[in-house]
């Protein structure tokens, strides 16, 4: 299946936006972001802790709804879906 | 003297291009208005700035840090002259230099350990410009335990949100964001925190005008880099720490 990802602001400028991701059938949210930044460290480490769970912080929306923390990362997707990560930020 | 006088013609000259926008009406309830502006930093200077320019009749400043050299790429409160003074006392001179109608009342206080109602005190709104989360959480507890609305602000980099939490109705700022970027030092540019300041002060205008629509149940997220904006509708969180089942 193929699944579209949007990004924002620093995100964008790590992975790019409007990317068109092929997935198999039964992936999941965090296998998207996984597969976003695969190729980028720096991406990485900014969307995924140690662990490799997506950081708490980080706002993830498919088809414009927002997935609450509980539960976000095992939401399966569907072909055409479109996945959406954004960086709320903290600075004043 | 006429019977009908033009909008604004017994007003200070200063207000005389914003009247015909917000009406007699408005301008008397800015006069009126206290907004209590916490941090007087990138997002409480232009904040600070335009709330004063258009005449709002009391603001609150708190902030316990003092000005550096290194505030002054965005925070245009201050000065190299005022180097070395508290950020309130140096916010003062500037506000009063701008209007000296205005009414500025001065907290040389960092926002800790269940002060934040305190420091709200009669405030009709405010207008979170910190930069951290932990003290955003109190002063959200607060502002909404007192009914008073909050214009959340953040900027890091070439980008900001903002978003308008009103106490009667829709999110908190907890639902919004639950859980906090990671503390870093932030880089910015100081036209990044004026756009999302200026946000601010216009959300507080028209809350206290009655005029528009408000960003409530929505968040803005500005990208300067690209000059593109999202927004993000923002629900209640039943599980919400501030105002859900989750309440501490």
């Amino acid at each position: 299946m193929k699944i579209r990802v949007k990004t924002f602001a620093r995100f964008r400028e790590l992975v790019g936006t409007d990317l068109e991701v092929e997935l198999p059938e039964g992936s999941t949210v965090l296998d998207a972001v996984t597969r976003v930044v695969s190729a980028n460290s720096m991406a990485k480490e900014a969307l995924l802790d140690e662990n490799g769970a997506i950081r708490s912080h980080v706002i993830v929306m498919v088809n414009t709804r927002r997935l609450p923390n509980r539960n976000r990362e095992q939401e399966l997707l569907r072909d055409e879906d479109e996945l959406a990560i954004f960086p709320p930020v903290a600075g004043g | 003297m006429t019977d009908n006088p033009m909008p604004g013609q017994n007003y200070p000259l200063r207000y005389t291009r914003q009247i015909p926008l917000i009406g007699e009406e408005g301008q008397d309830r800015l006069a009126r208005a206290e907004v209590c502006i916490c941090g007087a930093g990138g997002l409480g200077s232009p904040a600070a700035m335009y709330l004063a320019a258009a005449g709002v009749g009391s603001i609150h400043l708190v902030d316990g840090d003092l000005v550096e050299e290194s505030n002054l790429n965005r925070q245009i409160l201050h000065s190299s002259a005022t180097i070395g003074l508290s950020k309130v006392s140096s916010a003062r001179e500037s506000i009063l230099a701008l209007n000296p109608g205005v009414r500025v009342i001065s907290s040389p206080d960092w926002i800790v350990g269940g002060n934040a109602g305190a420091l709200i005190g009669r405030a009709d709104i405010v207008i979170d410009a910190l930069d951290n989360f932990g003290a955003r959480y109190e002063l959200n507890r607060e502002a909404r335990r007192m009914a008073v609305p909050l214009v959340h602000g953040a900027v890091s980099g070439f980008a900001g949100q903002a978003t308008t939490v009103l106490p009667r109705s829709g999110p908190c700022l907890q639902c919004a964001v639950p859980h906090p970027p990671p503390e870093e030092v932030h880089s910015v540019l100081g036209a990044v925190a004026g756009v999302i300041g200026s946000i601010q002060a216009l959300e507080a205008i028209k809350y206290l005008t009655g005029l528009g629509e408000l960003l409530s149940g929505k968040m803005l997220l500005w990208d300067g880099m690209r000059c593109e904006c999202e927004l993000l509708p923002l629900e209640r969180d039943p599980f919400c720490r501030t105002c859900g089942e989750g309440q501490e």
